[in-house]
């Protein structure tokens, strides 16, 4: 809306941004969220980027409670006066690429606060649905000042995991129906929490969640170095939600301590990096295997004359992956 | 001979695919003032969404400052606001005038959807409201003028 990055030096670029306008930090995200853009102007971002803003990952089912917490969780930083900046991710419908984006519906209370920013972002395709601009928007919003970031996953459940590679804290939120100790034997979600907050607590069933979990952390061969704390909320009341960020803190004291925060900040970026490459050539793979040899391939495995795992090695050996050239 | 089910479009259109595509129009979809009635924006939502747009939906109760603000943190092209309260000759121009202080109104596609008298059309359209539509509008009339007044107005084109 309204503003041409590309009329700004970097150094106006970052000092309206470190000043707090709304307007350019949006549109930063915008160019960012973009893959057909002109990217020039996030270079002055990743150099400036510092990496001081504590970044906190909410995942779990769709339904849970996560954006009514985090909901409550800015009020709670705002009591600190702390800057807060929400990135929510909702997934692109893969019939018609469009989606809907409910989640900031349940933070409203605090669009017009000028010290807080939130701002979603529709999944469209990024690599495990974290959308492309997901890392730069945590920059852009760290410059612009935010404290503390909460960034929310897609809520596609089990598998919702890739998130925490861009997060210092991960609360894993789950409902007082979460299922029994067998889910949370399974792979996923589970193994990423440093925080579980058990959301709809006023729900007596919720206990059993409580318990199904401390059960499962303690049958856990992984040796955790920070024990995961267990909080029950209620994010429509707000019960609970300051012992929430309470765990919060202490978690990101433990990492610091432990010399972690800064590599996570380091991880997070070679992650970012992977996640684009990656995303980035699948993308250009797809114009490759429209070539006939390979469509040949396709219809062979479609006439049952070949299994997929050797119409794979055939289609690998024909592509050339020299792409990036081209 | 043996016949093949077609799969659904689905395994046409890679997932992956999506990330290549041409950015899709965000529309902020967005109740002001106090009228409770909400069973037509989220008509209008999910069919926008089915249409392939990014809806953002923020739901009822907003101030013009809330809704100026959305749209500036969601940098969204397009703003449909749904108003069935008769409000709207006092809350629309509000928004408008509100967008025009921060220099936004030249840059945004404005909406209105409800139950707007026909006499109210010019002052809405006076104050910066580029499109009206009253109870009947079919979705992919609201989805086709979208289209068209992001390209005459702010130039997006969506191929």
């Amino acid at each position: 809306m309204g503003i041409n990055l590309k009329n700004l030096s970097d150094g106006e670029l970052i000092k309206r941004l470190r000043g707090g306008d709304k307007p350019i930090a949006s549109k930063l995200i915008s160019l960012a969220e973009d893959p057909t853009e002109d990217h020039t102007p996030l270079e002055a971002v990743y150099k400036e980027y510092r990496g001081d803003a504590h970044i906190v990952g909410l995942i779990g089912p769709f339904g849970v409670g996560k954006s009514t917490l985090i909901n409550r969780l800015i009020g709670a930083y705002r009591k600190k006066n702390y800057n807060v900046g929400v990135i929510a991710i909702d997934p692109t419908s893969p019939l018609s690429h469009g989606a809907l984006l409910g989640d900031r519906v349940r933070m409203q209370d605090h669009t017009n606060d000028k010290d807080v920013f939130i701002r979603s972002m529709a999944s469209r395709g990024g690599y495990g649905a974290v959308p492309q601009g997901v890392g730069a928007a945590i920059k852009i919003m760290d410059i612009f000042g935010c404290d503390i970031i909460f960034l929310e996953g897609v809520g596609a459940g089990q598998l919702d995991i890739s998130p925490a590679r861009y997060v210092h804290t991960v609360v894993v939120v789950v409902g007082p129906m979460m299922g029994d100790d067998i889910q949370m034997m399974k792979g996923g979600v589970t193994e990423y929490a440093d925080i579980y907050a058990v959301n709809k607590a006023d729900d007596p069933k919720s206990e059993t969640a409580v318990q199904v979990i401390k059960e499962a952390l303690r049958y856990s061969s992984v040796k955790k170095e920070f024990l995961p704390k267990i909080v029950k909320t209620v994010a429509t009341s707000g019960d609970g939600v300051g012992e929430l960020a309470s765990s919060i803190e202490e978690h990101k004291r433990f990492i610091e301590k432990r010399g972690r925060y800064g590599e996570r900040v380091e991880e997070q970026l070679r992650s970012e990096l992977r996640d684009m490459i990656v995303t980035d050539l699948v993308a250009r793979m797809q114009e490759e295997l429209k070539d006939e040899r390979i469509q040949q391939i396709f219809e062979e495995v479609v006439d049952r004359e070949m299994s997929t795992y050797l119409a794979c090695k055939k289609c690998i050996g024909l592509l050339d992956l020299q792409i990036g050239n081209r | 001979m043996r016949s093949r089910m077609s799969l659904v479009d689905l395994g046409s259109r890679p997932y992956f695919e999506m990330v290549q595509m041409i950015k899709p129009i965000k529309v902020l979809m967005a109740k002001p003032g106090l009228d409770g009635h909400d069973r037509g924006i989220k008509v209008v939502s999910r069919g926008l969404t089915e249409s392939g747009f990014e809806v953002i939906y923020a739901g009822l109760w907003n101030t013009p400052e809330m809704i100026v603000e959305t749209a500036i943190q969601e940098d969204v092209d397009v703003i449909g606001l749904s108003i069935l309260s008769g409000a709207h000759d006092v809350l629309i121009p509000a928004i408008t005038g509100a967008l025009e202080g921060r220099g936004l109104l030249e840059n945004v596609v404005v909406l209105v959807g409800g139950t707007i008298p026909l006499e109210d059309f010019d002052l809405l359209k006076r104050s910066g409201v580029d499109g009206i539509f009253i109870p009947g509008t079919t979705i992919s009339e609201i989805a086709v003028m979208i289209k068209r007044l992001v390209k005459d107005k702010i130039g997006i084109e969506l191929k």
